[in-house]
């Protein structure tokens, strides 16, 4: 349920659209790749950016805070509280190279070599430490390369 | 966290650090081992191979994107969409009051610099503004036309040079003081003398006629400069400087008496010739 928009000043929306809305997207893969299922991430999409407008004041005057990572640190958060379920997986060949990984090594091959965070970055959404990340990305990798993915 | 090479497997480490390999990031400590690594034919193709499936992967994710609908509503957590499309108005009809105003603004400073270049055009190539006294063109015509009919355009006919000169020196709204020229030669003999009103110029006009032939000569004055004629020959004939011209009728020399006043002495006569009668003076 989408709630009533609060009264926020002009800076702030203006930086909510222009800043943070643009990605969405980002967002909506990395969910994706979390549930891997179409509907499932739209809802986790959603869920974070309603948490994200609560925070948009802050994050409008936050100066060097890194939004990618905010935005996604927050829907991973949101993932392993359990506000989403997987349920009813697409059936597409993305699914079919990631199904076998587990979430977390599907969302950091997805977060690092899709959607360009970086690998300190990651390891800080997804709240594993370094030799765990490396082996995390290696195994998921090691699926990709070895599996007949065609666009 | 600094690795150590011995924390991963040989496949977790290059597979692990594969982007680093191919970006020339490897961390010193693991850079050597993962080199050796690499320099293994089991393992040469790796990185190559990476690039191509990851580059698949990007290509396959870009299809995954919310639609407009979606994004709509993730705007609307923070301003209502009704206001979000009132600002949206406001700022079309801002920016259609600014494009009119700039179209306009651009008219008028195309049809100023129109304005201003045929102006400029007209001011260099039109005739010239009525008023000003072409004295050569004029008087030459006058010339010709006293020569035609010499009664009918003098108001003043007489062969008494004081009468001729007490009826131009009593003449109103010259602005200069005329004078006749002193007894010219024995041939030559006044006959009379008339004002041309130009409106923009007052001419005197003093005609003689050789005592033997039919020929004309005529002294004119006016209020100008000598500078205000084309610039011609000069001549000089005892204290007398003149600048000469000719048509194909008449030759003139044109000569100032005094500043502000010119004299021409115009007729048959070559320059010389009418410099030595002009000499003749007041």
């Amino acid at each position: 349920m989408v709630q009533s928009a609060k009264n926020y000043n002009d800076e702030v929306i203006n930086f909510y659209d222009e800043q943070l809305v643009p990605r969405a997207d980002m967002v909506y893969r990395f969910a994706f790749a979390a549930s891997l299922n179409l509907d499932a991430a739209s809802r986790l999409v959603r869920q974070t950016f309603e948490e994200v407008a609560k925070e948009a004041q802050r994050l409008e005057g936050g100066g060097t805070i890194n939004l990618d990572s905010e935005l996604l640190g927050i829907c991973w958060r949101l993932y392993k509280k359990g506000g989403t379920k997987d349920s009813n997986q697409s059936k597409s060949q993305i699914v079919k190279v990631l199904k076998d990984l587990s979430v977390e090594e599907r969302v950091i091959l997805v977060g690092t070599d899709v959607l360009g965070i970086a690998p300190n970055d990651m390891m800080k959404i997804v709240n594993v430490e370094g030799v765990s990340f490396r082996r995390n990305l290696a195994k998921a990798r090691g699926t990709l390369l070895g599996s007949s993915f065609e666009i | 966290m600094t690795m150590s090479p011995n924390d991963l497997s040989d496949s977790e480490l290059l597979n692990g650090y594969l982007a680093e390999y191919l970006d020339g990031e490897l961390p010193s400590t693991i850079r050597d081992k993962y080199n050796s690594l690499v320099k293994n034919p089991k393992h040469a193709q790796a990185p190559e191979h990476f690039q191509q499936m990851r580059g698949k992967l990007q290509l396959a994710m870009q299809t995954y994107y919310l639609k407009e609908s979606d994004l709509s509503e993730l705007r609307s957590m923070v301003q209502d969409p009704e206001a979000t499309a009132t600002q949206e108005n406001i700022k079309i009809e801002q920016l259609g009051r600014k494009v009119v105003v700039s179209n306009i603004l651009r008219r008028v400073s195309i049809v100023l610099v129109c304005a201003c270049v045929i102006g400029y055009l007209v001011w260099t190539f039109a005739p010239t503004r009525e008023g000003e006294f072409k004295a050569l063109e004029y008087l030459a015509y006058e010339a010709v036309a006293l020569e035609e009919d010499p009664q009918e355009r003098l108001n003043l006919p007489s062969s008494d040079l004081k009468e001729i000169r007490q009826y131009l020196v009593n003449y109103p709204g010259l602005d200069f003081k005329p004078f006749v020229l002193r007894s010219i030669s024995n041939n030559w003999v006044p006959e009379g003398a008339t004002v041309i009103n130009y409106e923009v110029a007052k001419v005197t006009v003093v005609q003689y006629g050789h005592n033997a032939t039919s020929e004309k000569l005529f002294h004119f004055i006016y209020a100008g400069d000598l500078s205000d004629l084309p610039p011609s020959a000069q001549g000089r004939y005892k204290d007398l400087n003149f600048q000469t011209y000719a048509t194909d009728q008449h030759n003139f020399i044109a000569w100032e008496p005094s500043p502000g006043v010119v004299s021409l002495l115009v007729g048959k006569r070559s320059a010389p010739d009418l410099a030595e009668m002009a000499i003749a003076g007041p």
